[in-house]
Formats: C-alpha cells, structure tokens, sequence
C-alpha cells in the first residue's frame, strides 16, 4: 500500500522523478488549460500565434536591416533576425510566463498538493508550441528566400534542447524568487528588455570586439542564437570559446535553479 | 498497523505573523489620521504603522491515529487550526515540527472548483478539475457520465462556465469532489455552499463512500457531524483537545462554546474584520425593555448589542447580521437589517443595535447567535457564536401548549378550521 510521510519543511527531501512522472496528466492538463484559455474568444484564435513573431520581424528588418543597416552574415536581414527571434521568444516566455507562473496560480499552490514544479513546467512548455509554429514560419521564409541549409542543421535538435534548459532554469528560478519578493514581478520586464539587447538576436557576434567574446559569452543567449544560425546556415563568427562558456553557464543556472526551487517548494502555500 | 490510516505524531505548525497595523484607506482619512496621531500621541511614539513580526502556533503537539474506514470531524472554533491541519496531512504545507503517515492514496478537497477556468467549457473544466484533484484521464473519462448526470448539466456542456450561473457554478464543482474516490478524503468545510437538495446528495455520496474509506472533514454544523461520522477529533487552540466518541466530543465542543460566549463580546479574540465597528457587548430584553436571562416561546423580545467604532466618526453604509442557529449549530434563520428593510446609511460611531422580534417563533432549546457586521461593504466585524439563549416554554399558542421536542426548531402560527362536504 502506498505510504506517504509528512515532515517538517527543514527536513531533507530528494527530487522525487517517479513522483513527478506520475503527475504527467495534471502537467498535460495545464498546458492544455492554459492554450485553451489563450485563444478562445479570439476572432482569429491560433493566428495570432503566426502574426505576432512575423510583426515583430518586420519591424526589426526596417528598423535595424534597413534603417540601421545592421550586417547579416550575407542573409537576408529577415531570416537573420528570425533565426535569433526564434530561441528568443522561448526565453521571452520564460521570463515573464513561467516567472509569473506561481503567482498566478495561487489558489492551486495553497489549496491542493501536487510537485509545485509542474506550473512553471507547464508554463514553459505552453511556449514550445508557440516555437514549433515559429519554426514552421522560418522554414517558409528559407524556401521563399531559396536558402540552402547547412548540413549542420542536424545540430538543430540539440540547440533546441539547450534553449529549453535553459528556460527551465530561468523559470524555476524566477518563479520562486517572485513567490517570495514581490519585487521580481517589477524586474522581470527589464530584465527582459536588457538581456535582449545583449543577446545577439538583432546583431551578428562578429560586431562585439574579439578579445570581450568571451565576457559576452557569459550570456548564455549567446551560444544559443550562434549556435542556431551555425546549424542553420553554417555561417557567424567562431564558435570555439561562445559554446564552452555558454553551455557551463545554462548548466550553473538549470541545476541552481532546480535546487532552488526544491529548496524552497516547502514554504510556498505559506507564503503565497 | 494494517488498520492504521493516518498516525500522526506531534504535529505543530508555527507562523510568523506580520502584524501591520490596517492603514488608512484613502489620503484625507490619512492626513487626518496622522495629524490626530501627533496630537494626540505625540510624534516621538513609535510609528504604529511598523511591522512586528510574531510567531504564533496554529498547531502544537497534536498526535493521534485514525482507523482506517472511519468517518471523522475536526470540529473546533475559528483559528482553532481545523483547516492547518487538513492541509498539513494532505501535503499542502509542511508543519513546522512533528511528522505523520498517510496510508493510502490520499485526496483532498479544501476549495470546490479548484483550477476551474471562466473560458473552458464543463466538459473541459471536470477533466482540468479532475487533474488537479489527483485524478487520472482514464478514470475521468470511467465516471464522466456519472459526474455530468450527478450535476444534472447535460445541456450547459459545452458552454463555457463563465456563463453558468452561481448555482451551476457549484453543482459542477460538487459533482466532481463527490466522484473523488482516494482511499483517503480530507474535505474542508465546503459542504456549506450550494442548495440545500444538492447538498444532501453530496452528503449522502459521502456516506455512501465512507463504509470503505477515510474521510476526514472539518465542519461547523455538529448535527451533520453526528450524522455522518463514526467519531470526532476537537481542536482548540492549536491543541488536539479530544478524539473519540463523536457524542462526547459534540458535548465538550457546545460547553466549549458556551465557556466562550460567557468570555464577553468585547474579550473574543476569535474574531475578523477589519475593525472599524465592533461589537462589544450583548443582552437579551422582553417586550417591556427589561433585561431577562432567558426569553419565552411566543414574547417579543429583543437582543440588544452595544458597538463601538474604531473612530470618532459616523458610519456609513452599515449592516447587521445576526445568524441563529440551535444548539447543534444548525442555521435557523438570519436576522438582518438590511433583509427586513431598515437601510443604515449612517450610524453613530457608538451605539447600541437593537433586533425586535415580535411573538418569538422558537421552540424551547438553546440557541446561538453569529454576529456580522458591515461598514462600507467591508467586513467589520465577524463573531461565530458571538452570543447564546436560551427559550423557555411560553405563550405562543393561545392553548398554552407547544409541540414535543424533536419536531424542528421553529413555531408557526397557524388556524384550524374543518367544514363538511
């Protein structure tokens, strides 16, 4: 027979995987909920999801591929910038989503147990939708443009799989620090304005100084964006130092990030 | 321990509290507030607004074990930590010190429509409600049928539930915590919305459930206490006062309550509101404005309650609930202001309420009363069991007579005619 142990909060616990497998319905059940809810009593509904990446786009190709005339790598500007927008809006989303993800649902958190760990989960995945229709939108746009991928893009998979690490990490991170200080709420727009902007996602590697690579490469975006536009058009600056860097770093804040909000899920409906 | 369903051993649970004292709501009620602070207090008093942190125990040193298969009731006054400890032995807080075991698959039921969404549908609310309470798709998908029938919605479906009306609201959420089938129940008090035939159903569900499993529910109402459990568990303070029989335990929870009452109005500490009217003290008068210990089937009689404001100024928008209920705790009526249409849209800030009611319609019997009241469409201030009478055989009926007891609380006047055909 099943036997559940109850322990005070200090007491030491182990990230039960078996216990979260057998949550997976409940995970399934929130992303669903939350796409569900999303798009109803929209006039256009899943669309938007299409028409919010290819605005922004278009605004970025005028505003910085024509206006500011920023390089590309030889592409053109668009499929330049959508390949960087592409692991970004993932990130984007798990910054403010999954940040917020455990405020907003509170009542859940105070009310009823289940591995606190699945509403950022949820949260993130919920963006891995909006990310395959983006990528469906990039390959319309490389046959459009008759681009021939690299043959790097088998890469591609593994890429992917670095930007939802690192996602993960950045939500349970934050979404447990906002549990605790309300003051995340207010920082995680800046927070995502800044990082943007020191993420390549506009620009190409090749313009910041070779000797700050490294320094910059702190940014964990970094290797990401690079290393999607490497696999997919085996083109940008080299990679030698920008992969090491980048990938210890997404490590450090996945790992962190999980141990913290392990840490502390026990005070979470007290504090909520 | 084959029989053993929960054990628990020393549970606590302690909370630091953030005592911020309720500030002011709007700026000229600052301003004025502040000016009268320094006048009054001086400005070198320490700011009232500061924070104290101090640590309060909801739970201490509660041990005990239940039977498997037995129906039990956490009774015990507000903050008496009845819902703390349900959410402890279903894992949604830790306790702060003591542990306990949960054989068997566990569920819990603190809030009804838990996780409904406004935007989804009631067939995609019951699957999304199901998860959360632990359910899994295929059993779901099993007691569908079950669920939508028991909540007799079958034509709202497909609509989404932001359109359903409170009462639908309700009936789906209940017909979905009644299909919760863990091995173990915790239920905070919930059975207290919804009407009162749905309420039966879901009770009975209940009972029907509880032959095999563990269910233990915190309730206010010591009749469906005594209806449904197989025994009682008393919390008060923070401490297990007793467990067991569930006849015995009912009787220390009513002396309890009666120990309480005799504490006074302005001593209850078991009270929530923001304040800015309390009661302070209560007696009963007969027709003839005299103070009496006990009142008269059929006299008319009046409760009397003295109040006071937390400021030297009017009130406004004020309303007054007394909520009777026998000495079971089962709701007899609710006595308000603003139901019988005495509209107060300003009070003085001191003051005594005064309910009449006329030719008292209550069989003999110990009742209770809650006290409620509203300034400004804020709670107030908010008193379970705030006062106690008692009614003695009177003159209600011109016969002098009234009916034997176990007929219902109530008395009403009725006329006798009989007429051949």
């Amino acid at each position: 027979m099943e036997k559940i142990e109850i322990k005070p909060a200090d007491s030491s616990g182990l990230f039960n995987f078996r216990e979260l497998w057998s949550y997976r319905e409940l995970l399934y059940f929130l992303v669903w909920r939350n796409i569900k809810a999303r798009y109803s009593q929209t006039a256009i509904g899943v669309l938007w999801v299409v028409i919010q990446p290819l605005m922004v786009m278009l605004i970025f190709s005028v505003l910085f591929g024509r206006l500011a005339n920023l390089p590309s790598e030889g592409l053109p500007y668009t499929v330049f910038v959508f390949s960087g927008l592409l692991p970004w809006n993932l990130i984007a989303n798990a910054v403010s989503g999954a940040g917020s993800s455990l405020i907003m649902n509170r009542n859940l958190v105070a009310k009823v147990y289940f591995p606190r760990i699945i509403i950022p989960l949820a949260r993130v995945l919920e963006g891995l939708i909006d990310f395959g229709i983006s990528c469906c939108i990039l390959f319309c746009l490389i046959l459009f443009y008759k681009i021939i991928p690299a043959r790097t893009i088998v890469a591609l998979p593994f890429f992917i799989l670095w930007t939802i690490v690192l996602a993960l990490g950045v939500g349970f991170w934050l979404s447990a620090l906002n549990v605790r200080y309300k003051d995340v709420a207010h920082i995680m727009p800046f927070l995502s304005q800044i990082w943007f902007y020191v993420s390549p996602v506009a620009y190409t590697l090749n313009l910041v100084p070779e000797k700050a690579r490294w320094l910059y490469s702190l940014n964990p975006m970094v290797g990401i964006i690079e290393g999607f536009r490497w696999s997919l058009f085996a083109r940008g600056a080299s990679l030698t130092i920008v992969f090491p860097a980048s990938l210890i770093i997404t490590a450090v804040i996945f790992i962190t990030g999980l141990f913290y909000f392990y840490n502390s899920e026990k005070t979470f409906a007290d504090i909520i | 321990m084959a029989n053993i369903a929960i054990k628990a051993e020393g549970i606590g649970k302690k909370y630091l509290i953030n005592q911020v004292r309720r500030g002011p709501s709007n700026l000229r009620d600052h301003l004025s507030d502040s000016l009268r602070r320094a006048l009054f207090y001086g400005i070198s008093r320490k700011n009232p607004d500061s924070r104290i942190m101090h640590a309060v125990w909801a739970l201490k040193d509660v041990s005990f074990e239940i039977e498997r298969g037995s129906v039990v009731g956490i009774i015990g006054r507000n903050g008496a930590g009845k819902t703390t400890l349900l959410k402890i032995l279903s894992r949604v807080i830790r306790p702060t010190s003591g542990s306990a075991e949960v054989y068997g698959r566990a569920g819990s039921l603190l809030e009804v429509g838990l996780g409904f969404h406004e935007e989804l549908t009631g067939r995609e609310n019951i699957y999304l409600n199901g998860a959360i309470l632990g359910m899994k798709k295929r059993e779901i998908d099993r007691k569908f049928d079950e669920i939508v029938s028991f909540s007799e919605l079958e034509d709202f479906l497909e609509t989404p539930i932001k359109y359903y009306s409170s009462g639908m609201y309700v009936r789906l959420a209940f017909a979905i915590a009644a299909h919760l089938q863990t091995e173990i129940l915790f239920i905070d008090e919930i059975l207290s919305v919804g009407d009162m035939r749905f309420q039966k159903k879901c009770i009975s569900k209940i009972e029907e459930a509880g032959r095999e499993r563990t269910v233990l529910f915190v309730s206010h109402n010591m009749s469906l206490v005594n209806a449904l459990c197989s025994c009682a568990l008393l919390l008060n303070g923070g401490r297990l006062e007793a467990i067991g029989d569930k006849e015995s335990i009912i009787k220390k929870y009513i002396e309890n309550t009666y120990k309480l009452i005799d504490t006074g109005l302005s001593s209850r500490t078991d009270r929530t509101g923001n304040g800015a009217m309390r009661f302070v003290k209560y007696h009963l008068e007969n027709s003839k404005g005299q103070k009496v210990a006990a009142f008269r089937s059929g006299e008319d009689v009046s409760i009397v309650v003295e109040y006071a404001g937390a400021l030297a100024k009017k009130l406004q928008n004020v309303s007054v609930s007394f909520v009777l209920n026998d000495f079971l705790g089962n709701i007899v009526t609710d006595l308000a202001n603003r139901i019988a249409g005495d509209i107060w849209h300003e009070v003085p800030p001191k003051g005594i309420i005064k309910c009449r009611i006329k030719k008292l319609p209550l069989m003999p019997g110990k009742y209770t009363f809650n006290a409620f009241c509203q300034v400004n469409a804020l709670v107030s201030d908010m008193i379970w069991s705030a006062g106690i009478f008692e009614v003695e055989p009177g003159p209600f009926f011109t016969s002098g007579r009234l009916p034997d007891s176990g007929f219902g609380p109530v008395l009403f006047e009725n006329e006798w005619t009989v007429e051949g055909s």
